[in-house]
């Protein structure tokens, strides 16, 4: 199954984003800043399939986890999308060399596609692996 | 008490008893220079002084003095040489703005008789600078109080007074001044421009998370989904537009300068 991890440091935004990928069949990590996305990182390089990554937040920031992650040859290839509320994420993004760029207000449907785009096909409800099951 | 009739003449030193002369000056290397002479010259000679300046200025003319062999220690202990802050005096005898009768004669008036009497044959000569203090803040009225209430004790006191007036000052000087006040100034403005647009970014960022969030789970409510998620869906947006409501409620927006928001909390205050 395909897992994304979530770092958000807004804990609905966080259950919001977990809940709607687990309805949609993707297992989900979470972490509140940069510093627990690493961590997390460093004890399932392998297993993850994408980082949601929300720039402005306390402690590591956005940009400073994808410094971090970028540097490190265990899972600098796990790719990256950005959420951000920056009126100018065109600028952004070429720094960031992220996958794709989410806009804040994040509309739901735009998460899945993009998810699904770097992930691969997804489970449906109903399919074994699916966490709400039937 | 008469003035001379050319203030700047360069024989200054030689100062009749009961002269005020009044030195316009462009440099501080220059001004102490002068007061140094016109100190020194009555020093040599035994008699007293007093100086009533700023703190750097009577460094300057100490330093001018001992350039000049004068024994600094010696005179001041054998209290012919007195020394006193032109701007704590000038505060002592300043009521309301302007410099009182009363408080400069409690307060000048004992330190001139005492350094009069420490040497009562010679001429006490004095150098003040509190004229000229006030005469840089623009505020002439006091200034000219001062030179009375100076005037008004030499017809009861013998001594040489010595004023000192910036005069035309140094171009450069003055530009330099002028250049750093607006310096200064554009650098507080930028710094006000730039806390208040951190402040609203802040704000921004603190508005847009809970409605990222009540749009997010409105749109998972709104499909057909389990009932279990729309409890927390309804319940996700509840707790965010309160905490919008009450962002809301701490903006102070009292007044132009108002700070609306506690970037440090996230919060509005």
């Amino acid at each position: 199954m395909s897992t994304v991890l979530i770092v958000e440091d807004d804990r609905d935004s966080r259950d919001m984003l977990c809940t709607w990928l687990q309805q949609h069949g993707y297992a989900t990590l979470t972490a509140a800043d940069g510093q627990e996305a690493l961590e997390k990182l460093k004890h399932a390089p392998d297993s993850l399939s994408l980082i949601l990554l929300d720039l402005m937040m306390p402690g590591m920031t956005g940009w400073q986890f994808r410094t971090s992650q970028r540097a490190d040859r265990r899972f600098r290839k796990v790719p990256v999308v950005v959420m951000t509320a920056h009126p100018n994420p065109a600028g952004e993004a070429e720094w960031l060399d992220p996958e794709d760029v989410l806009l804040k207000p994040i509309d739901l449907q735009a998460v899945l596609n993009v998810v699904s785009r770097c992930c691969g096909p997804l489970s449906k409800p109903g399919d074994p692996h699916h966490p709400f099951g039937t | 008490m008469s003035m001379p009739a050319d203030p700047t003449r360069p024989d200054a030193c030689r100062a009749l008893e009961n002269e005020h002369i009044v030195h316009f000056y462009e440099r501080q290397d220059d001004l102490a220079d002068r007061v140094a002479d016109f100190l020194a010259e009555g020093l040599r000679r035994g008699g007293p002084a007093l100086i009533v300046a700023t703190e750097a200025h009577t460094r300057a003319i100490g330093a001018a003095l001992e350039g000049k062999q004068i024994d600094l220690p010696a005179a001041i202990q054998s209290g012919r040489l007195t020394l006193l802050d032109a701007r704590d005096v000038l505060a002592s005898v300043t009521t309301a703005g302007m410099p009182d009768a009363a408080g400069f004669a409690d307060r000048l008036g004992g330190a001139v008789t005492a350094a009069i009497n420490s040497a009562p044959h010679t001429g006490l000569r004095i150098y003040d600078e509190m004229i000229d203090v006030l005469w840089q803040t623009a505020n002439a009225a006091a200034a000219v109080r001062l030179e009375d209430l100076w005037n008004d004790m030499a017809d009861s006191r013998r001594f040489s007074l010595f004023s000192a007036l910036a005069g035309r000052r140094d171009a450069e000087q003055a530009r330099s001044e002028a250049l750093a006040a607006l310096e200064e100034a554009e650098s507080a403005a930028a710094r006000t421009v730039q806390s208040r647009e951190e402040q609203l970014r802040a704000l921004v960022h603190a508005i847009r998370t809970p409605l990222n969030v009540i749009l997010g789970w409105a749109q998972m409510a709104e499909l057909k989904t389990e009932p279990a998620i729309v409890d927390r869906a309804l319940g996700a947006i509840r707790n965010n537009a309160q905490q919008l409501a009450r962002l809301l409620d701490g903006l102070d927006m009292s007044g132009p300068d108002a700070i609306p928001f506690d970037m440090s909390r996230g919060t509005a205050r």
